[in-house]
């Protein structure tokens, strides 16, 4: 991983060729938790990766570091709260640590959770990322064939900035006001 | 650790959904919504959040058994299979008679009817389709020309006038009642015909509480009043149907006018009038119903009344019209799809027309059994019970007749004649107890495959876990079977694509889908005849499926039911489902969030009814019809008509189709699950 700092503040990105054609931005999310398995900071990753499709946010634990470069990028469809999921399926990360890229409801449900007792928070690592809003599947599809005039099907990138949803797809991209 | 979502489609009621199976170290270990799923776009109900409870009950069946001196005894596959093949071969064609199965998927439902046709020869095979829509494939079919819901479950939404009628929507298909609740949210009004006001009539703007087995009284009089007021489709009648004047006479005679009809339904006038004016006027109505409708002496009645209703006012082929048979099953629109009925191959393809047999000995590569009409689950049943001898062997997928037909002391009686029988199964069900061999089989998570839900849309199953044991896909051990019955050469198969693959080559409307195509969650819905073809969600658009287009209109007359209430039965009995249950329980009871909420089943009883019988809400009593009788809680219900009484029919240790009358349709030969005579009686003390 490659940083710089400007002012305040510290910028880094992923000096992995693979995670970096993947990744939203510079893949630095990515390559702080490889770091982290490789380290054996944390036993597991639990990361969001493409399902079905890219209107298709799958939660999948990853423990092996070479598995980490297909979960790279974003996803906004899929509204997954995933700290349930630790509660639910990791018995509240009791005896596992585990990384967790967190939205800020994701942050906010670990704190809830915590508080109830319900999440060992000594065993979860957090990144946070800012987090311009998700939209459901099925609605996203259906305004990108209404709104968009495309067919959903085609779209191979989708993302939420500065209250639009821009769609790329083969032949161009678009956007339009979320609101 | 391994941690991964499998996303798949719920295998309890025909709507479709899908969601998340949680896998965790190999096993299923939750559910969680998939958003990503068109039909309930991450919702679920209580059975659909649950269905992973069941999967690894240790009361899975894990090793083929075989009945030895009365008590079953572990098996090989190897020693299940000799036996079977070596009892199967000592029987002729007819001697023999398979069940299919509405919770398998397409694939193994395909392989069932190939196996009885071209294994067995024999014509017997059918499923419980029989006891649920077998009147709206006959019915729809001859209406229409295809015996299928003609919408998709979303256009619902679109409706301006919804009749919902013998439909608890609410409780038995929850994410297509949340289709009812879109309608009213866009101002539609909701039309709500049952003998209870049941969850689902509480969100109606009308309650139309009428007599179990009234119902063509009722929509002939509907179709009086839209005559009356003008409110009928001249031009769709006229360019797009024939036979219309046949109805008129009929629906225009007094016995349907409002006053005459209200005396047989139980329903005030003003209310029918105002019902059918809603609906007549709306210009985009449609009907959902579902076994309140079929399961009736006169469900094909009960169905092309229906039929007739919407060519009346021109309520099909566009969205928010229609008519929504609302299929039980996960896949009791596939098990129908793919043959697995007495008198069709797969896609509805006649066993009388000798076209269609030689198709399917073509593209089997051997002789198959006689092109007739086989026995029906019904029919079946009459025949062990009443004609011992004459079929000797039977072979059951997935099916519990012991808990699911009507006149349970008679099912009893059939299967005690068999000679010999096998079931496959994933518990050991009651009708599993009665068999000879019992084969372990497989449930939805274990396995990849396909099912139609009621919209016609065909969907993936996605293997999560491994079966337990040594149990095996159910295509497989059919397969497996086969081979050692000598036809190993028909049955290749290395995988359920292959299956569905050969399905796409001899069923017309599947001929366009392939495993590739049906990944996407939106799936395809049939008719797909080619590969470039986009699926067709809306049927009857610019004609109906009859080969001249038209469609045909059936004067219908009301009939009672096979059995009304009198002296010594007061009561008009009726039966169905509880939202926390399903069917014979074999998996819900074994889901404790479920069981919990509905340990044991009840009769539900007007307070008034149960107050002049002198009964206490919760009181132990004997409900008694003419066919046997059973110990149950009483549920006073001020919601239920005077004069009706209701039991769900999920428990055995309370069975209500001890009580039910196996009387039938004469065409589609569904039993009258839905009206019978009973009587109520205190449990006196010793």
């Amino acid at each position: 991983m490659t940083m710089a700092t400007k002012g305040d503040m510290l910028y880094a990105w992923t000096s992995d060729a693979d995670i970096k054609k993947r990744a939203e931005l510079g893949g630095a999310v990515t390559a702080l938790w490889m770091y982290a398995l490789e380290s054996k900071t944390v036993d597991g990753v639990l990361v969001v990766t493409k399902g079905i499709d890219i209107y298709d946010a799958q939660p999948v634990l990853v423990t092996d570091p070479k598995e980490l470069t297909k979960t790279a990028g974003s996803l906004h469809c899929g509204t997954l709260l995933l700290p349930k999921l630790i509660k639910k399926y990791f018995d509240g990360a009791k005896d596992m640590k585990i990384g967790i890229t967190v939205k800020g409801c994701d942050a906010m449900a670990f704190y809830e959770l915590a508080k109830r007792k319900q999440i060992n928070l000594d065993n979860i690592y957090m990144i946070g990322v800012n987090c311009g809003g998700s939209v459901s599947a099925v609605p996203a599809r259906r305004m990108i064939a209404d709104k968009f005039g495309v067919d959903p099907n085609v779209v191979h990138k989708e993302e939420i900035d500065k209250g639009q949803f821009i769609i790329e797809y083969e032949g161009g991209h678009k956007g339009i006001s979320i609101d | 650790m391994e941690f991964r979502y499998v996303p798949t489609t719920c295998p309890y009621c025909g709507t479709g959904c899908g969601f998340n199976l949680v896998v965790k170290d190999k096993k299923v270990v939750g559910v969680q919504p998939w958003h990503r799923n068109p039909v309930n776009e991450g919702k679920l109900c209580p059975k659909g959040n649950y269905a992973w409870q069941f999967i690894n009950n240790p009361d899975r069946l894990t090793k083929p058994l075989i009945k030895k001196d009365g008590k079953f005894v572990e098996a090989s596959w190897d020693e299940a299979y000799t036996l079977i093949a070596s009892k199967f071969k000592s029987y002729k064609g007819e001697e023999m008679a398979c069940l299919a199965s509405a919770r398998v998927s397409n694939e193994e439902n395909y392989l069932m009817q190939k196996f009885a046709r071209a294994v067995l020869k024999t014509p017997n095979i059918d499923h419980c389709a029989r006891l649920c829509h077998a009147s709206t494939v006959v019915g729809l079919a001859g209406a229409f020309g295809s015996g299928a819901m003609t919408q998709s479950i979303a256009d619902i939404a679109e409706s301006k006038c919804l009749l919902v009628i013998g439909t608890n929507t609410f409780e038995q298909h929850p994410l297509i009642g949340r289709r009812i609740i879109q309608a009213k949210a866009n101002g539609a009004k909701i039309i709500y015909a049952d003998p209870r006001l049941t969850p689902t009539g509480k969100v109606a703007d009308l309650h139309l509480q009428f007599y179990s087995g009234t119902d063509v009284a009722l929509l002939n009089c509907f179709m009086q009043l839209i005559l009356k007021n003008g409110w009928e489709n001249k031009e769709f009648i006229a360019k797009r149907t024939r036979d219309f004047e046949k109805v008129k006479e009929v629906v225009m005679k007094d016995t349907y006018s409002p006053e005459n009809t209200s005396k047989i339904t139980g329903i005030p006038a003003k209310d029918i009038i105002t019902a059918a004016e809603w609906f007549g006027k709306s210009g985009q109505s449609a009907i959902l119903y579902s076994m309140g409708i079929t399961q009736h002496t006169t469900g094909v009645d009960n169905v092309k009344s229906v039929a007739n209703l919407q060519m009346l006012t021109g309520n099909l082929g566009r969205p928010g019209t229609g008519i929504c048979a609302l299929r039980g099953q996960n896949n009791v629109q596939g098990a129908c799809d793919m043959g697995a009925l007495a008198n069709v191959y797969s896609g509805y393809q006649s066993v009388l027309v000798p076209e269609m047999k030689k198709k399917m000995e073509d593209a089997w590569g051997c002789d198959i059994a006689e092109g007739k009409v086989g026995l029906t689950v019904t029919t079946l049943v009459n025949t062990l019970a009443d004609e011992p001898g004459k079929v000797k062997g039977l072979y059951i997928l997935g099916e519990n007749p012991m808990l699911s037909d009507p006149d349970l002391n008679h099912v009893e009686k059939a299967l005690k004649n068999v000679e010999f029988m096998v079931v496959q199964d994933i518990f050991l069900t009651e009708t599993a107890q009665m068999a000879d061999v019992v084969l372990p089989a497989t449930c939805f998570a274990e396995k990849d495959g396909t099912q139609t839900s009621t919209e016609r849309r065909v969907q993936k199953w996605r293997k999560a876990q491994d079966p337990p044991g040594e149990a095996k896909v159910d295509w497989l051990i059919i397969s497996e079977l086969a081979k050692y019955m000598g036809y190993e050469k028909q049955f290749p198969y290395k995988s359920a694509e292959e299956i569905f693959t050969e399905i796409t080559k001899v069923t017309p409307s599947y001929a366009g889908m392939d495993y590739a195509r049906l990944e996407k969650p939106e799936g395809l819905h049939w008719p797909c005849p080619t590969k470039d073809h986009p699926g067709t969600p809306i049927l009857h658009k610019e004609k109906f499926s009859h080969p001249d287009g038209i469609g045909i209109f059936t004067p219908i007359e009301w009939k009672p039911p096979a059995e009304v209430p009198d002296a010594e039965y007061p009561l008009l009995m009726t039966t169905g489902r509880c939202i926390w249950q399903w069917h014979t329980g074999s998996m819900t009871r074994r889901s404790p969030d479920l069981e919990r909420e509905e340990p044991t089943g009840w009769i539900e009883v007007n307070p008034e009814d149960a107050k002049a019988l002198g009964v206490a809400d919760k009181e132990m009593v004997r409900a008694i019809s003419r066919r046997g009788e059973i110990k149950i809680g009483i549920r006073y219900k001020k919601e239920i008509k005077k004069g009706v009484v209701f039991l769900p029919f999920h428990y055995v240790e309370c069975a209500a189709n001890l009580l039910t009358n196996n009387a039938l349709d004469p065409v589609a030969k569904i039993p009258e699950f839905k009206a019978c005579a009973c009587k109520i009686e205190k449990i006196k003390e010793a």
